[in-house]
């Protein structure tokens, strides 16, 4: 390839020189013309084959180091302008030799430009045209090592200009030369028209085959990069196979570089997409485990909040149906409630009627789940059934009989160790109030002070062994008309707000205090309202009840 | 010379107990509430089976530090109680419970604590 070049160089300049040798051939001058044209053009053979050596040394190496490709690619962009130089010394030294040996005419001298210049063009053009495929070769591997070679760019309009000027200066000089040798030498007129005529067809030849060459030159690159844009539009077409080369460093040049770089750009937003496409499968998979995890959860916890629910039907159902109704004694006005938590409690409360006034306990068991509602409703039958048989006895009697029938039921029948904190009262029509066992502080609420008095309840807790009569104590207490007496279990006073803190019995006497002067149910109602502001779910159930003496 | 036999920590909770030859100590501090009952239990019976297998004589409870104890927790020491019960007359060690005058609820309590197993259980209580 890099000997194309030349030979094209050395067959056009030669056969252009040979042609116009050959119509003054009949003269010695015309002889002497001829081979100083051949020696020339061999001299300019000679340094081609000199200047094209990084060419041929790089097309002949298999893997080209990048020193090789720079002197490459530099020989090869050099290499037109060098032909063209060399073309143009030629014609002036032909012309210069011819000029001594015809004893120097004027009108010689103007054929020696025209036929110089357009030689010039052409060899350009031919070196140009002849030396693109080793460029491209050249530019592959440059790229290929990622080496940066200089790039002159050559403008098609330059190119076309030069192809133009050079056709048009080598036809005019050319006529010239035919008629200033026809004038001169003083030629027959066929032998004149022949060089006319053999000048034009050369010079249409020339033009032709430039033609040729520029169209190629113009429309070859087009034609690839129509072909890549198809390819790339293509449904299905692969970016990365789609570079167009670049074969010329002009306008199309910049087309197809420019083309090449939207190629790389769309490759990169091909890239991003496949990599978004991957990340968002990702994630949305991600998320679809999460979903589902959350799901498995939100089902878990619906499962868990309708086994709470179901308990805490459960546990209201068996806490409730132990207490009183309508709670009523003569002589007292008395409101309970009693709220239960998520698990069954042990919360106790009942108001008994008995001669004389009636009795109201109040208790809690401990611990949470069956056996404490069990064991609290083991309490309210035990109760009740003892109050019932004893409907005289003392509160103490009557705390002492309850615990050892409820220690045996406890201890033996339930296998259990629960224990019960429990108070009796035992209530006398004339506000007399007579309590034993120990549970809570019993709140009293005197109406002619406003303030709360707190009674400490003595003894010990129900369960804890059969017979409690030695540590059980009576004491007593009198209410005045308007007095109230609150009880209540542990859940009051455990209850937890958001920081920890307890609701405690300063909480639970500032309520007394507060809405003790109401109706004892509004009462009631204000301390649960207190401690459900103040720990809106309760771990523990709690019970409140209020007796006021009238 | 003492070394780790069980420890339980909460946000409001905290337990350690060491053998302190020949007794186990077990401090109690914050607030025992329902929510740390079955945990506190378990502690307990890590406490006893220390003390029943260790040659150990005696227990001590320190509660001074312990500001409120829940019905729930105090069931689970009355529980501890019953297991010293069970044990062969002479494998039982006695329970210690030493109590702070500061907490009106401890000198409720603990006394109908000691009334389960007086023979087992003694109070004291430091000012």
């Amino acid at each position: 390839m890099a000997r194309r070049p030349l030979a094209a160089i050395i067959v056009a300049d030669l056969g252009f020189k040979a042609l116009v040798g050959l119509t003054l051939v009949e003269e010695v001058t015309s002889a002497v013309i001829l081979v100083a044209a051949v020696v020339a053009t061999l001299a300019q053979a000679a340094l081609l084959a000199v200047w094209t050596r990084p060419i041929a040394r790089f097309l002949a190496s298999e893997s080209p180091g990048a020193d090789v490709v720079r002197a490459a690619s530099d020989a090869c962009w050099r290499l037109p302008r060098r032909a063209a130089w060399l073309t143009l010394g030629g014609w002036v030294a032909v012309f210069a030799i011819g000029t001594l040996a015809t004893a120097a005419d004027a009108e010689l001298l103007a054929f020696v430009p025209g036929a110089a210049v357009g030689g010039f063009c052409l060899s350009h053009l031919v070196a140009m045209w002849d030396s693109a495929p080793a460029r491209v070769a050249i530019d592959r591997a440059a790229g290929a090592l990622e080496i940066d070679v200089v790039r002159k760019l050559v403008s098609f309009r330059q190119r076309v200009t030069l192809y133009a000027l050079g056709i048009t200066t080598m036809a005019g000089a050319s006529m010239a030369a035919v008629g200033f040798a026809a004038e001169a030498f003083e030629l027959s007129r066929a032998r004149h028209v022949a060089g006319i005529a053999s000048t034009f067809a050369l010079v249409v030849a020339f033009s032709g085959i430039g033609a040729v060459f520029v169209g190629i030159t113009l429309t070859q690159p087009l034609r690839r990069l129509a072909a890549a844009i198809a390819e790339i539009t293509r449904a299905g077409g692969t970016l990365s196979m789609n570079r167009v080369p670049r074969s010329a460093h002009d306008e199309i040049g910049t087309v197809i570089a420019q083309t090449n770089a939207m190629i790389v750009r769309l490759e990169q937003a091909e890239l991003d997409r496949t990599r978004a496409e991957a990340e968002f499968a990702a994630h949305f998979a991600q998320l679809e485990e999460t979903f589902e995890a959350t799901m498995a959860a939100v089902e878990r916890e619906l499962e868990e909040r309708t086994r709470v629910t179901a308990e805490m039907e459960i546990a209201a159902r068996i806490q409730t149906s132990a207490l009183p109704g309508q709670p009523a004694i003569a002589g007292l006005e008395i409101a309970g409630t009693m709220i239960p938590a998520s698990k069954v409690g042990g919360d106790y409360y009942d108001v008994l009627p008995a001669p004389g006034g009636g009795v109201i306990a109040i208790g809690d068991v401990s611990g949470h789940g069956v056996d404490a509602g069990l064991i609290m409703l083991m309490l309210h039958g035990i109760t009740a059934a003892t109050v019932t048989a004893c409907p005289d006895a003392s509160a103490r009697e009557l705390v002492v009989a309850i615990n050892r029938a409820l220690t045996a039921n406890i201890r033996t029948r339930l296998g259990a160790r629960d224990f019960v904190t429990f108070t009796l009262l035992r209530y006398a029509s004339d506000g007399t109030l007579h309590h034993a066992g120990q549970h809570e502080d019993i709140v009293v609420w005197r109406a002619a002070t406003g303030t709360c008095e707190l009674v400490e309840t003595a003894g010990l807790w129900l369960g804890v062994k059969p017979d409690i009569a030695a540590e059980t104590v009576e004491s007593s207490l009198r209410l005045a008309p308007g007095d109230v007496v609150v009880l209540y279990t542990d859940g009051i006073l455990e209850a937890r707000d958001g920081t920890g803190t307890q609701f405690g019995i300063e909480r639970l006497v500032a309520l007394v205090d507060a809405n003790a002067r109401d109706g004892v149910a509004d009462l009631v109602a204000a301390i649960t309202a207190g401690v459900r502001a103040w720990c809106p779910e309760p771990a523990d159930d709690y019970t409140v009840l209020a007796a006021r003496q009238q | 010379m003492s070394e780790p036999v069980t420890s339980m920590e909460t946000e409001r909770f905290a337990l350690v107990a060491r053998r302190e030859t020949p007794r186990i100590v077990a401090k109690l501090t914050g607030t025992a509430d329902q929510a740390i009952a079955v945990e506190l239990g378990e502690a307990f019976r890590a406490i006893h089976v220390a003390v029943a297998n260790g040659g150990i004589t005696e227990a001590v409870l320190d509660l001074r530090g312990l500001e409120f104890m829940s019905s729930a927790c105090i069931k689970a020491l009355l529980t501890w109680i019953g297991d010293i019960q069970d044990l062969e007359p002479d494998r039982r060690y006695s329970l210690e419970l030493v109590s702070s005058a500061a907490h009106h609820w401890q000198k409720r309590s603990l006394n109908t604590v000691r009334c389960f197993a007086t023979d087992l259980v003694r109070v004291t209580t430091e000012e």
